[in-house]
């Protein structure tokens, strides 16, 4: 399907094709109230007919006068006269009114068709009653006019089924809002579509008016968002790993160092019939260190894989400890003790797993420079729990996030500004947290800091 | 004072403090080993013999750190460090700090047994230095107030009759002082006497 997106320029080339709409298509969907024809009716011919009586007893006075003069002449002519007059202005009245509503429905249809919403009428038959240039202009392939065609015929079988349902309970009186997404021939579009029930007074459904807004734009920027910010993600990720190669490197080489000693102590013992219990239990050494290196390196790649930003249920522990794992070394190179306080059975959120854990990464980083910075012994918690609405992760430090990051305005304040405390890398974190429809900030606590993020439980 | 040669080990990582203590006891090393510096200087005492192989890295107490304490309370056994995660700079400030060598992981387990036997020579030679030279104070502790000073003279490269004339006393006198101090030290001349004294050092 092709649908062409409008804008102010077509906007401008649909005035010139206004004689189109002369008949005015919008007069026919306003409903004629028979009450007000009727009563307008009765009141009509009682006027009428009030006319009638006078001018006959006015005629039947003139003819059983015995001395017909000019001067009653002129009085029944008088009467009479104002009788037509009587007559004419109320015709003028009736036409006047008649042709003021046409005018009007002629300019609210001029207004409608400059509107670059596209906006329609299908009545309970799902036959199209009305619908503007716009509404016709995005279904450029058919050009042509709705006006009283099914509304399977004008959008073809493919769309109708999508839009189907979503007619069916706007037909029984619901107001329905959702988003259509067709493959046009060479990029898709995106509809933001409201269909909104037209109930009579009697509750009965005559029709429904058609909201249609092309939002391809908005969902194309929305697009290129997310997939900007998976990609600073990724390199954010990888900038994270590279700042932390050095304590991953002694990580690797610590069982390294191990397997090469024990197995050299072991080719030597052999080599002079030594003890071969001792041997057997070093061989198992090396097998625990070589599993020990390939945790470290599988931790490694796990953080730096390519991953979806796609929202998953997911349990916010899994990436918490991925991360703890990462970072253990980190911080017992700077002398600060990493505890985790997890709680089981967390519920699920809907995240990427991927974008959590580069946020726990971040704050984690942070939490241990501000607690290796403290001339008291650090320490680093990372907690997580749920409360009925959200799941929260808070990461405790004994350091000052001012002492960490001295461009905090307010350092009296026992609020720290998230922005202030996370710094630069954490504003990715934070637009991630949000982007899930999570909360993250900081605060004092014990003489240290707590940072949080929490994020809304997933409905089960 | 320990009269073997140990080699002491102090590492944080358990895996690789048993990985050194099995490859060095394969080739009859002794080996003592330190989850922590402060373990390890409970124990540190100043007349120990043998070698330390220390990480940079540790919790508590760093390597270099238990180099600094060493230095203070005098132990003065061969240091090799090792580190994962080494460079230039923490190489230099080992050195500096009284390393004898550095070594990064993973090493190639050759290299450290030849730097431990290197340093435990080195102790063995400094430890035999050492006791030559307490040896030699123990002998010059022997000597009495006046066969000191005669001591002293012939150290000045004086004759007899000059430190005679110096000290007051007969040639003669002087002559049993020279006897005696050569006797107490078990030296045959003058020139090993001031080879002893120079080895002894200010001690005595």
């Amino acid at each position: 399907m092709r649908m062409a997106i409008v804008s102010n320029d077509s906007v401008k080339a649909r005035a010139g094709r206004r004689a189109k709409f002369s008949e005015g298509t919008l007069a026919r969907i306003v409903r004629v109230d028979t009450r007000q024809v009727f009563r307008l009716t009765v009141l009509f011919s009682l006027w009428m007919l009030l006319a009638l009586i006078l001018l006959l007893a006015a005629q039947k006075w003139i003819a059983s006068s015995p001395d017909l003069d000019n001067a009653l002449l002129q009085q029944k002519a008088f009467w009479g006269g104002a009788i037509l007059l009587l007559a004419l202005a109320m015709s003028f009245g009736l036409a006047f009114s008649i042709a003021r509503q046409h005018s009007l429905a002629m300019a609210l249809e001029q207004a409608i068709n400059t509107l670059p919403m596209q906006f329609a009428y299908i009545d309970d038959q799902r036959c199209y009653r009305f619908n503007n240039l716009a509404h016709q202009d995005s279904w450029a392939d058919l050009n042509q006019d709705f006006s009283g065609r099914p509304v399977r015929e004008s959008l073809g079988d493919e769309i109708y089924r999508q839009i189907e349902p979503y007619l069916e309970r706007a037909l029984a009186g619901e107001r329905v809002d959702f988003e259509l997404r067709l493959s046009g021939e060479s990029v898709p579009s995106d509809l933001s579509v409201s269909y909104l029930p037209d109930i009579a007074d009697g509750g009965q459904v005559k029709g429904l008016y058609v909201l249609c807004d092309d939002i391809s734009k908005r969902k194309r920027v929305e697009r290129r968002d997310k997939e900007q910010l998976l990609e600073f993600a990724e390199l954010s990720r990888l900038a994270s790993v590279g700042e932390v190669a050095a304590e991953i490197a002694h990580q690797i080489n610590q069982p390294l160092a191990a397997i090469a000693m024990f197995s050299s102590a072991a080719q030597r013992t052999l080599a002079d019939g030594g003890d071969q219990d001792k041997v057997r239990g070093w061989l198992e050494t090396i097998n625990g260190q070589s599993k020990r290196a390939s945790d470290v390196i599988g931790s490694l790649r796990r953080f730096v894989r390519p991953g979806k930003l796609e929202p998953v249920a997911l349990d916010l522990n899994a990436p918490l400890r991925e991360v703890a794992a990462l970072l253990t070394h980190h911080a017992t190179a700077r002398q600060v003790s990493l505890s985790l306080e997890l709680e089981d059975r967390l519920p699920p959120v809907m995240a990427a797993g991927i974008l959590i854990e580069q946020v726990a990464f971040n704050l984690l980083r942070a939490a241990i420079h501000s607690a290796a910075d403290q001339a008291t012994a650090g320490q680093v918690t990372i907690r997580s729990r749920a409360d009925p609405e959200r799941v929260w992760v808070e990461i405790i430090s004994n350091g000052t996030a001012w002492g960490a990051y001295p461009d905090a305005e307010d350092r009296q304040s026992d609020e720290v500004s998230a922005d202030a405390c996370l710094g630069f890398s954490e504003a990715i974190s934070r637009s991630i947290i949000t982007g899930f429809d999570g909360q993250a900030g900081c605060r004092c606590h014990e003489g240290g800091t707590l940072c949080f993020f929490n994020l809304p439980r997933c409905e089960p | 004072m320990t009269s073997t040669a140990m080699t002491y080990i102090v590492d944080d990582d358990p895996a690789v403090r048993e990985g050194v203590c099995a490859l060095l006891g394969s080739v009859a090393i002794e080996t003592q080993a330190f989850a922590s510096a402060d373990e390890f200087l409970r124990i540190a005492e100043g007349g120990m013999v043998g070698c330390l192989v220390v990480d940079v890295r540790m919790p508590g107490m760093s390597g270099l750190e238990l180099l600094q304490h060493m230095r203070d309370r005098g132990i003065q056994i061969p240091v090799i460090v090792v580190t994962g995660h080494g460079d230039v700079a923490m190489a230099v400030r080992a050195m500096k700090a009284g390393a004898t060598d550095f070594l990064l992981k993973p090493f190639n387990e050759q290299e450290l047994l030849d730097q431990i036997r290197g340093a435990l020579n080195q102790s063995d030679q400094h430890l035999t230095r050492q006791q030559n030279q307490e040896q030699a104070a123990l002998r010059f502790s022997e000597l009495t107030p006046r066969e000191r000073q005669v001591l002293d003279q012939i150290m000045d490269c004086q004759h007899s009759k000059a430190i005679a004339y110096d000290l007051g006393i007969s040639e003669k006198t002087v002559d049993v002082h020279r006897f005696n101090i050569m006797r107490k030290t078990g030296t045959r001349n003058v020139s090993q006497l001031i080879q002893l004294r120079i080895l002894a050092g200010d001690i005595g």
